[in-house]
């Protein structure tokens, strides 16, 4: 079990660091703001609002990363 | 078990080697269309200038951020032997004319929406300026744009337009 | 490069013979890659103000929300970036208080005479229970006839007897008793045993929740701090949060470690007991506290330039009291008919109140009824989280597909599924619609039923439909135009039904709790800077320049923009009403006077005064001009009101008086202005405008929105009820550094009457000023304004107190503010202002004007307050 555990996180990190190979330049779709993990964070949050009063789960919608990656 | 695991390691790792252009080699030419004309850019026309490479995208908001500085830098020092090409590589070349309707600029502009240009340059960041200077020679690379960026920007420039100033001729 | 880093590091580390050793080796390979300086995330490129209405809606007449949201983040520097938001919610309706099985729902009520705040309900169960025991012929028949068959009275439990100071062979309480069981058991037995909710209507409440936050940018680590407060009658919050998130891999990398605290306390309102005017008695019955942390990791990945993935994990602990203070739970078994009979009935007056049912009964739970507690939930729960998501654009189509899923489990034994599927596409003219669809599964509580018929071991209890079992599913669209001076707008629509049967494994805890609801938002966000303006700053567009001076805070609708231009601007209004009443022109109006002549009805007379009164008005304007001869604008506007009152020395009642107050959205105005002559010093131009009921006028001193509660006076609310017209003639003239204008303008009630039976006077106003632009920054006005306000036609009795509404033996509670005579009357004044403004560089088209408005001669309709002055500021963007 362990080592299968070992296994997948392997593939993932070196997926991760080297088969993404997008090019600075590349970034250009990502960048786009419908691309964003939350593209309309005021949206978002209304809507957890309303779910998190009438649900009982919460949380989970956090995040950052992708986008234009610019300097 | 292990060793396979190296294994995929090193397959995966096998990254193609990209010759990049480091400071101090000569600039090369690359395929962009010049904006303006429609033709090729060519570098070798700008021997003898103080050349600012800008590697730009619309969708890059400190790339728009510099196009003031730039485009005023430009106009303030052309006479001086100072020129901009900036090579767009938006995938859609309309994206950037659209925003230089908005924000029109005095300087060179080229389009690259295959990333032609920026893959021989190995641009590292968005945006990416070759600073060269007047035998065509890469002098610095300035990754990203930031304000603070302005006066050290300003003043290599200057710097590189004073070289050779009392010497004749072109090299 | 990347391959010979990796190699040489794995050769160094020969004992790599474990694959945990080479994993770190890579890691440590990839993190010490020698990478160019690269700068990470970096701050908004410019100000940005947004905005958000949204409101919620229950079918049925539930709840409904209604939600203010407005926030600006700036960019302060490279690495700092600081924002700020405020959050208006305004809540009424009804939930589900508790849930019975049909056939028990009158025995099992909260209106069973127990006392609400849970202590010993002394002699005061409910008369209708004994009376129908003792009445009902059947039960006393069958007693009688077991008593006679050789049936004996059980005795009645010792302990509780002696605790209650009753002998427990006494033959009264025990007749009483089994009269008292043989009745419930009657009545809760048998028939219809379908599941009933009983709902429950809330007062409306207002919440506040202003946050602030900031961004730190380092390099390739971003720090997010953010800290803020909610506060509303039974609930305040403290929270904040920190996130810390670290860009590697050519940026491709994100993870992000964050940390998040709230500190809550939970207050229960008790029923004010004295009346509209009597604050007296309004405390909490109830408050208690408790904290939440959550810890969370979350990892982003970009795998190619069209796709990014993202994988989070979150942990939460909640401690403290968790439960709901207002819910209820019906519970079989847990007190006897003979405790109920003894300790709701027999239990002397005299004996200590604070001891509770607890004290003689051993039982945990409050009760508020026949079988009816308070519901208890366990005083911790731990909740785990985990979240997948992809984004992936489609460049052929112009769309992006959002896909997320989230499953979360805690140590109620609730899990959930939530899979939410949204699709970006992006249309032409600056247009974007995103359809989207959510799916969402949940488990009940292991301590959740509709109701209980024995008692739980542990103790806890609850029938909160939150804490069932349910699916729920909803679908929504949501359309963004952008316009091309950085204003961004969006209107959604979306639909939810909760159903019992969606739950994933089709069981769910039935059907009685399903409901729908729908969800509807608008938002508004611009872009606040001149990067919108041209490049090379030495060019001045003709357009910009700016003819004659800024007008005075005080006055609206008071100049034109240029074609193409738009302008948002923030107006806020404060004024005061204080120092004693004026009739007419006379002040010094003693209390005598005010008790026999300021109230309507002149037989009955006051027994209230208001002693001061505040009105702060924020009004958000938004302009556009569709050409040079037309300008259209729309004005929302948020009032907030507060008044102050005192009985008057000669009041019947022992009510106390007070301080009551009333926020929420007010009426909305919609104006055209049309250019009607202009030459290089002079300009005139005509409003017609139209003001829409948008503000409540119905809002109650309880609360409640019902047709009997009594309503706040005719000046504490929120519009005017009535659709009015309002229009107005204005000109402005400019020479040099002076500048100088006038204006009539004019309300005139469109309606006759609104719903509750008035309408408020028509106005016309003029006012004249003169302006001097000291710099090109600083100018400075002079103005007179004169306004005629008509009283209010008709009346409402709903503002007026209705003794035979609570108990027709009260005495009047009459105020000197339900009289319609009492408002309008002449007013004079005069206005000094100041305006800053930033006619040049990153600030330009901003200004900000302040203007202080001074009574000079005020001649009241009636008997009114004197007004103190209003200070008026305004801050506008043109872009």
């Amino acid at each position: 079990m362990n080592a299968l555990i070992y296994y997948a996180f392997a593939v993932l990190v070196s997926l991760m660091l080297s088969a993404c190979n997008v090019a600075p330049w590349e970034r250009g779709n990502l960048a786009k703001p419908e691309m964003a993990i939350n593209p309309n964070v005021q949206h978002a949050a209304f809507r957890e609002h309303v779910f998190e009063s009438k649900e009982a789960s919460s949380g989970g919608i956090i995040g950052s990363g992708g986008g234009c990656g610019c300097n | 078990m292990r060793n396979s695991i190296l294994f995929v390691f090193f397959i995966f790792f096998l990254s193609p080697a990209t010759k990049a252009i480091e400071v101090n080699e000569m600039a090369v030419s690359c395929p962009a269309t010049l904006e303006s004309t429609k033709n090729p850019l060519s570098l070798k026309k700008y021997l003898g200038k103080v050349i600012y490479l800008d590697f730009w995208a619309s969708w890059c908001p400190p790339c728009k951020k510099s196009m003031p500085f730039l485009n005023a830098l430009r106009n303030k020092l052309h006479d001086q032997g100072f020129e901009i090409i900036a090579i767009n590589v938006d995938e859609d070349s309309e994206d950037a004319r659209k925003l230089l309707e908005q924000f029109p600029v005095d300087y060179v502009i080229a389009m690259d929406p295959h990333g032609v240009c920026p893959k021989k340059y190995d641009v590292k960041a968005m945006p990416s300026a070759y600073l060269i200077d007047k035998q065509g020679k890469v002098r610095k690379i300035h990754l990203g744009f930031r304000s603070s960026d302005e006066h050290e920007i300003r003043s290599f420039v200057t710097q590189l337009l004073n070289e050779d100033k009392n010497k004749e001729g072109i090299n | 490069m990347v391959l010979v880093a990796a190699v040489v590091v794995i050769k160094k580390n020969k004992q790599a013979t474990s694959g945990k050793n080479a994993l770190l080796a890579l890691t440590g390979a990839a993190l010490s890659l020698p990478s160019p300086e690269l700068k990470a995330d970096s701050p908004v490129d410019q100000p940005q103000l947004n905005t958000q209405f949204g409101y919620y809606s229950e079918a049925g007449n539930r709840m409904q929300v209604q939600v203010y949201h407005g926030g600006f983040v700036v960019p302060v520097s490279d690495w700092f970036q600081f924002s700020f938001s405020y959050d208006q919610d305004t809540y009424s309706g009804a939930s589900p208080s508790y849930v019975v099985p049909a056939n028990s729902a009158d025995i099992v009520t909260k209106a069973s005479g127990f006392d609400l705040a849970g202590g010993p309900a002394f002699g005061l169960m409910n008369d209708t229970i004994l009376k129908g025991a003792f009445a009902d012929t059947a039960i006393w028949a069958g007693l009688q006839a077991d008593l006679a068959n050789g049936f004996v009275l059980p005795t009645l439990p010792v302990n509780v007897a002696q605790k209650v100071g009753v002998d427990p062979n006494d033959s009264g309480v025990r007749m009483q008793t089994e009269l008292i069981k043989r009745y419930l058991e009657k009545k809760q037995s048998g028939g219809d045993h379908t599941i009933k909710q009983i709902i429950e209507a809330h007062p409306l409440e207002t919440r506040h929740m202003p946050i602030l936050k900031a961004k730190l940018f380092f390099g390739p680590y971003t720090l997010t701090a953010s800290g803020g407060y909610s506060i509303e009658p039974d609930y305040t919050s403290t929270f904040g949060s920190t996130y810390h998130s670290f860009e590697f891999n050519d940026k491709l990398t994100t993870v992000t470690l964050g940390y998040k605290f709230s500190n809550n306390h939970i207050f229960r309102a008790a029923p004010s007991t004295g009346g509209p005017h009597d604050h007296g008695g309004s405390a909490n019955d109830f408050n208690a506290d408790n904290t939440y942390r959550t810890f969370s990791m979350a990892l982003s990945q970009v795998f190619s330039k069209n796709t990014l993935v993202y994988l989070s994990g979150e942990y939460s602990r909640k401690r403290g009291y968790l439960s709901n203070p207002y819910k209820l739970v019906h519970i079989k078994g847990l007190l006897s008919a003979a405790e109920y009979t003894l300790v709701g009935i027999n239990a002397p007056l005299d004996l200590d109140q604070n001891k509770g049912w607890k004290y003689y009964t051993g039982v945990n739970l409050i009760p508020v009824g026949i079988d009816l507690f308070r519901e208890v939930r366990p005083d911790k729960r731990d909740q785990w989280s985990v979240t997948g998501g992809v984004n992936q654009y489609f460049s052929s189509l112009k769309g992006a597909l959002h896909a997320r899923y989230r499953y979360q489990w805690d140590d109620w034994a609730i899990r959930s599924h939530t899979l939410d599927l949204a699709w970006y596409q992006q249309l032409s003219f600056g247009l974007m619609i995103e359809p989207y669809i959510r799916y969402y599964s949940q488990t009940a509580a292991d301590f959740y039923a509709p109701y209980f018929l024995a008692p739980r071991a542990d103790g806890y209890y609850s029938s909160d439909y939150r804490l069932s079992g349910f699916g729920k599913l909803s679908g929504g669209i949501t359309i963004t135009k952008q316009f091309v001076k950085g204003v961004t707008l969006s209107a959604g629509f979306e639909y939810m039904t909760q159903r019992s049967s969606l739950q994933l494994d089709g069981k769910g805890s039935g059907d009685f709790a399903d409901i729908d609801a729908y969800l509807l938002t608008a938002s508004l966000n611009i872009n606040l800077s001149s990067l919108g303006g041209s490049i090379d700053n030495t060019h001045q567009s003709p357009r910009h320049s700016h003819h004659g001076g800024p007008l005075p805070a005080g006055i609206m609708e008071g100049h034109m923009l240029s074609a193409g231009d738009f302008m948002v601007s923030y107006n806020y209004s404060h004024a005061d009403w204080a120092d004693g009443f004026q009739r007419g022109t006379h002040s010094g109006i003693n209390d005598q006077e005010l008790a026999t002549s300021a109230c309507r009805v002149i037989s009955i007379g006051c027994e209230f005064k208001s002693t001061a009164m505040r009105m702060d008005m924020h009004m958000i304007n938004f302009m556009y001009a569709p050409t040079d001869w037309l300008n259209l604008m729309l004005m929302p506007q948020f009032a907030y009101k507060k008044m102050e009152m005192t009985p008057l020395p000669n009041a019947l009642s022992d009510a106390q008086g007070g301080p009551h107050e009333n926020v929420g959205l007010g009426d909305t105005l919609m104006t055209a202005l049309f250019k009607v002559f202009e030459n290089e010093h002079h300009h005139v131009h005509l409003g017609i405008g139209v003001s829409a009921p948008t503000g409540r006028i119905d809002v109650t001193f309880d609360g409640f929105l019902n047709n009997t509660s009594q309503t706040q006076s005719y000046g504490m609310q929120l519009g005017s009820g009535t659709w009015d017209l309002r229009s107005s003639l204005t000109y402005t003239g400019y020479a040099d550094q002076w500048y100088w204008g006038g204006q009539v303008s004019g309300i005139k009630r469109m309606q006759s009457r609104n719903k509750l039976g008035y309408a408020l006077g028509d106005e016309i106003k003029g006012s004249v000023w003169v302006g001097y632009k000291a710099t090109s920054w600083l100018a400075f006005t002079l103005r007179n304004q004169y306004l005629v306000q008509g009283s209010i036609r008709g009346f409402s009795s709903r503002m007026e107190y209705q003794p035979s509404l609570t108990d027709p033996a009260d005495t009047p509670q009459r105020a000197n503010t339900e009289n319609p005579a009492n408002y309008g009357g002449k007013f004079w004044d005069i206005g000094l202002g100041v305006t800053f403004s930033a006619p040049q560089g990153e600030f330009s088209g901003h200004s900000l004007s302040v203007e202080w408005l001074q009574p000079v001669i005020h001649d009241y309709n009636g008997y009114q307050l004197k007004q103190d002055g209003t200070l008026s500021v305004r801050w506008g963007y043109k872009f």
